[in-house]
């Protein structure tokens, strides 16, 4: 009897294990290659990655890549050399990096440039990139454009992405987000802004066979698998709390009706007082005292969107950020370390999880987006732990991850939102929702 | 043999064994240290895991990790990686990279307990001690751990440091060690060598070098001791050198001298004899060796010397001039001399005797015939003394007759006048007889006849006056007849040698005597002074004396040639009788002084005297064990003082 018994529990255990085997088979919907290069040449560089790509795919041919590169590169070769090695048909997406790239196998800064590519063929998924001239666009109309293009780059013309990835330029990015809402609608827009190495501008936005150096590149994406979101700034806040009383777009000018910079000064201790009464830029030192505009999400859930002062300004002691400020936000002095900034690579892929309800074993792949500032007040030899954070979650899933100047995600509750020093992530599962 | 110098024997023994005793506390101290900075550090990182772990913990509960923690971890020189490895053994992060989600296989994994171990790691080519230790953080009941590798470099290092500091500190210590030997091997083999030098040099007979070390200490004080023992040496060197040449004198003396010198033990056997023995006795002196000294004794006297030999050695008293006669080796009889003193050890037990024997078989026959010889000396002188007192009889001759012919005469005429008065006498003795024949008459007619008769012949013959002088002519006659008696009789015992000896005597009287028997010779110009004083009686030979006092007194006189004094003086001092004779005479030159006593010396004319007179004086004096003096000045007269000894004084 116990024989027989122990017998029955055997099989029905083979039998299991064997339907989950098959069911794993059955269910990886994404084929994903990814790969990153340092090297100078564009050519080579792209070849390099491009092998690997092919590699990992196999058989499988790459509808869509996601291209994220420094400024080294000559830009317009870049996204040639791409079409060769990947397909003249594939569609690229993707921008320029601060510094450098990385993805599940590391931190790649070539002495020039480097590049990661990710290259998806996925039956699931339907990929449309599109773009817009910010120079010849308001951001909001250079939104709208940007995701009418690539909603109709995706073949699916009216129809809702599932999914908005941007990588707009640094500056307007409420208005493009605002733009692209008033497309789609609510709709989770991901991604962050186009960066460059040095703060001069030299950013770049790819989208398929164009080069922008001051739009904004979207990817409406189309599909049903499963998708993780994470939007998060990781600092600490403080009890440091007040009410912005006067505001134009980026610059706070008062805080409970005070000098914004005489507020944030005192808020920090007097951490500025070298620059308090004469202006000038703080945008390194405040990486650490970034601000935060309290939101209020679904039911008493708060939320800290933060913003990074960059500058104050004199005579009128202002505050320059890099997001929009309103009258009447409520904002907060937050407090972080680079180490706090570096454990983001912990805790963006599993808030991704978790927002996204996924088992680290069911990912495809994954997009990380992380604040070039923030990455540049990590310790230059911690940067590198980094992706290898992000892939002690993940477990060698493949993701792609650019550092940039400015983030923008969606927040379950609140909505799309563009924030500074913030860090985000999109998982997508091969399992359908 | 290989000679060693004492500078070698102490300097490098002790090199050796500071340097060994360095090695040993460098190698023990090292050991020692090494693992106590181990256990320290292993204790630190211990520490360190459990802090760091804490943190771990704290920050896994916030979806963290503490970098900054961590990379001071790792910043540690002692630590050569750390890792955070999950229940099943993946890396969850750890100091490199490239092991992140790397999974390990190791039994301690999820280890429930703190686990330390030793493991060598090939890449780095170093044994590492791992610490593993368990985190709060539980999946399935599992802990993680963490994991701290720790290099031992450090220990080495310090190791390595301790080594270094420790071989300079001992290096400095050897050295100063090593100095300190030379220094104390030096010191103590230097004065040494300089004592070695100078004994060498005292050895080789320069008794005066000594050491010069001035240091306050031992060796100085042994310094100090060799320089005093140099001079006692040089001192004993110089006795030494005495007493050879005392012993060769002693060995020529010995061997010179006609006396043999010997040693006997407290058993009275020969340990000694001198080579003189031979001649002495015949025999060698190591035939000597080990017989008894009494065996030599003649056989008549060998008991009763031996008794007495051996009373010697019983009482350990010194003895002098022992004489004993000896049988020789060759049979013949050898008379000698034996003193002889105890010999004591320094410790005072008795040893024996040590003496001379002298041979004085020649000196007693010698001294047989000096007695023999001195015997006939003293007939001779007996004689010459008599001849002198008949030569001083010659002198006396004189004034005895005259003395004699004094009282003779005046006997004689006594004897005349009493001859003439005793007629007298007859004449009265016929009328008392006339009357006795008629039977008393008593007719008184008759007996008126006779009795006129009797008155007549009574104032005939004076008869009162000779019944008066009678009495005092028959004293004087006495008295002259005793004079001439006595004078005979001194005159008789001058002239005849005195047998009689020693009697005793009052010396007062006896100058007297003397006095008298030359008081002729002296009356007529010479005044006699007297000043006797107290005397005790001594034996003395009288007559002898008296010659003396005669002499002299008899020398006074002819040393005045008109008139002059003769001073008497006797008196007692220092226990003796002290008797001078002084005259204002011509006196003596200091010559004739020098030559008084000396016998046929004389001062006077060709025939007027012997010579011998004062040399009997001082003879006879020298007889009484006394002695005599002469004092004398040219023209101012001379004193003779006689002393003789009080010892036989009459008590």
């Amino acid at each position: 009897m116990k024989k027989n018994v122990f017998i029955i529990v055997l099989m029905f255990s083979f039998i299991i294990f064997f339907q989950e085997i098959c069911w794993a088979k059955a269910t990886k919907n994404v084929w994903v290659g990814n790969a990153s290069s340092v090297q100078t040449d564009v050519k080579e560089a792209v070849k390099e990655a491009a092998q690997q790509i092919k590699a990992q795919l196999g058989k499988h041919k790459p509808e869509y890549v996601i291209l994220f590169s420094t400024v080294g590169y000559d830009s317009a070769q870049l996204l040639s050399e791409v079409k060769n090695a990947l397909g003249k048909n594939i569609k690229i997406y993707g921008g320029t990096s601060c510094l450098a790239v990385f993805d599940q196998k590391g931190f790649f800064q070539g002495k020039t440039a480097s590049l990661s590519m990710l290259a998806i063929a996925s039956k699931k998924m339907k990929f449309g990139v599109g773009g817009a001239d910010l120079n010849n666009n308001d951001p909001f109309e250079a939104g709208k454009t940007a995701i009418l293009k690539a909603m109709e780059n995706a073949g699916e013309k009216g129809k809702n992405p599932d999914l908005i990835l941007i990588t707009p330029a640094p500056g307007v990015e409420e208005g493009i987000i605002e733009g692209i809402e008033s497309v789609v609608g609510q709709v989770p827009i991901t991604g962050g802004s186009s960066a460059d190495s040095t703060i001069e501008g030299k950013w770049m936005q790819y989208a398929n066979n164009e080069v922008f150096n001051n739009g904004v590149v979207l990817t409406a994406i189309y599909t049903k698998l499963k998708i993780g979101l994470c939007f998060e700034g990781g600092y600490n806040r403080t009890v440091d709390e007040g009410v912005v009383t006067k505001s134009k777009d980026r610059v706070i000018y008062e805080i409970d009706n005070k000098p914004a910079a005489v507020v944030y000064n005192e808020w920090v201790n007097g951490e500025f007082n070298d620059v308090i009464n004469s202006g000038g830029n703080i945008l390194s030192r405040a990486t650490f005292y970034p601000l935060a505009k309290i939101i209020r999400g679904s039911g008493d859930v708060w939320y800290t969107l933060t913003t990074h002062p960059s500058s104050i300004n004199f005579p009128e002691q202002s505050l320059s950020t890099f997001s929009k400020m309103e009258k009447g936000d409520k904002i907060t002095l937050m407090r972080g370390d680079w180490e706090i900034l570096l454990n983001r690579g912990l805790s963006t892929p599993k808030t991704a999880l978790k927002n996204g309800g996924l088992n680290r074993d069911e990912i495809a792949f994954g997009i990380f987006t992380f604040c070039g500032g923030a990455m540049l007040a990590i310790p230059e030899g911690e940067r590198e732990k980094l992706p290898l954070l992000v892939n002690s979650v993940l477990r060698g899933v493949p993701y792609i991850g650019t550092f940039t100047f400015g983030e923008q995600g969606y927040v379950y509750g609140i909505g799309n939102m563009h924030g500074n020093l913030v860090s985000t992530m999109v998982l997508f599962s091969h399992k359908e929702k | 043999m290989v000679h060693r110098s004492l500078f070698a024997n102490i300097f490098y023994p002790l090199v050796g064994i500071f340097v060994g005793i360095g090695i040993i506390a460098i190698t023990f101290f090292i050991d020692n240290q090494e693992r106590l900075i181990e256990n320290n550090l292993i204790k630190t990182q211990v520490l360190v895991s459990q802090l760091v772990g804490a943190q771990i913990e704290s920050s896994y509960n916030l979806e963290t990790w503490p970098f900054i923690t961590l990379n001071k971890i790792s910043a540690s020189d002692d630590v050569i990686f750390w890792k955070i490895v999950d229940q099943e053994g993946y890396v969850e992060m750890a100091s490199e990279t490239e092991l992140w989600g790397q999974k390990i296989n190791d039994p301690e994994v999820a280890s429930p307990r703190m686990v330390t171990k030793e493991q060598y790691l090939p890449d780095i080519q170093e044994t590492v001690k791992i610490i593993i230790y368990p985190l709060n953080i539980r999946v399935h009941q599992k802990p993680w751990t963490f994991w701290l590798g720790i290099s031992l470099n450090s220990v080495k290092e310090a190791k390595h440091a301790l080594l270094r500091i420790s071989i300079l500190v001992c290096a400095a210590i050897v050295l100063f060690l090593v100095l300190f030997s030379f220094y104390l091997s030096k010191g103590i083999t230097a004065p040494i060598k300089k004592l070695a030098y100078t004994a060498e040099i005292i050895g080789r007979g320069d008794l005066n070098k000594r050491v010069e070390i001035t240091a306050k200490n031992e060796l100085g004080e042994f310094a100090q001791s060799f320089n005093t023992m140099a001079e006692k040496l040089q001192k004993s060197m110089v006795s030494v050198q005495e007493l050879k040449a005392e012993k060769k004198r002693f060995q020529d003396v010995a061997e010179s001298t006609g006396d043999w010198i010997w040693e006997v033990d407290n058993k009275g056997k020969y340990v000694y004899a001198s080579p003189v023995v031979e001649k002495v006795l015949g025999y060698k002196p190591e035939e000597m060796r080990g017989k008894l000294f009494y065996d030599f004794f003649h056989p008549d006297e060998k008991e009763n010397l031996k008794k007495e030999t051996l009373e010697f050695l019983d009482k350990k008293i010194p003895f002098k001039d022992f004489q004993n006669r000896n049988i020789k080796k060759n049979g013949a009889v050898v008379i000698v001399e034996t003193t002889g003193v105890p010999i004591f050890s320094e410790e005072g037990s008795f040893l024996g005797y040590r003496g001379v024997d002298r041979d004085i078989t020649e000196r007693k026959k010698v001294e047989e015939d000096l007695k023999k010889a001195y015997h006939q000396l003293k007939q001779t002188q007996k004689q010459l003394i008599q001849s002198e007192k008949m030569a001083g009889i010659g002198q006396l001759a004189a004034g005895v007759a005259h003395e004699i012919n004094n009282p003779a005469g005046f006997v004689m005429s006594n004897l005349d006048h009493l001859q003439l008065n005793i007629q007298k006498f007859n004449a009265i003795i016929l009328v008392l007889e006339e009357f006795i024949q008629n039977n008393m008459p008593q007719d008184p007619e008759k007996l008126k006849a006779l009795q006129d008769r009797l008155h007549e012949v009574k104032a005939e013959n004076d008869l009162e006056y000779f019944k008066e002088d009678l009495p005092e002519l028959v004293s004087e006659c006495l008295s002259g007849m005793n004079r001439i008696k006595n004078i005979v009789s001194n005159l008789k015992n001058f002239t005849h040698p005195g047998t009689e000896g020693y009697v005793s005597t009052n010396l007062n009287n006896n100058l007297e005597n003397a006095l008298s028997l030359v008081f002729n010779e002296l009356k007529y110009k010479c005044e006699i002074i007297k000043e006797y004083g107290e005397l005790p009686k001594i034996k003395i030979n009288t007559q002898q004396i008296e010659q003396v006092f005669i002499n002299i007194l008899i020398n006074a006189s002819q040393a005045i040639e008109k008139k002059g004094t003769i001073s008497l003086k006797t008196y007692v001092q220092d226990e003796n009788i002290c008797i001078e004779i002084a005259d204002d005479g011509k006196g003596v030159s200091q010559e004739g002084i020098d030559k008084i006593f000396d016998p046929f010396f004389t001062t006077k004319g060709v025939g007027e005297g012997t010579g011998l007179g004062l040399s009997i004086v001082y003879g006879i004096i020298k007889e009484h064990n006394g002695q005599i003096d002469v004092e004398s000045r040219i023209d101012k007269g001379t004193k003779f003082i006689i002393k003789l000894p009080v010892e036989k004084k009459e008590t």
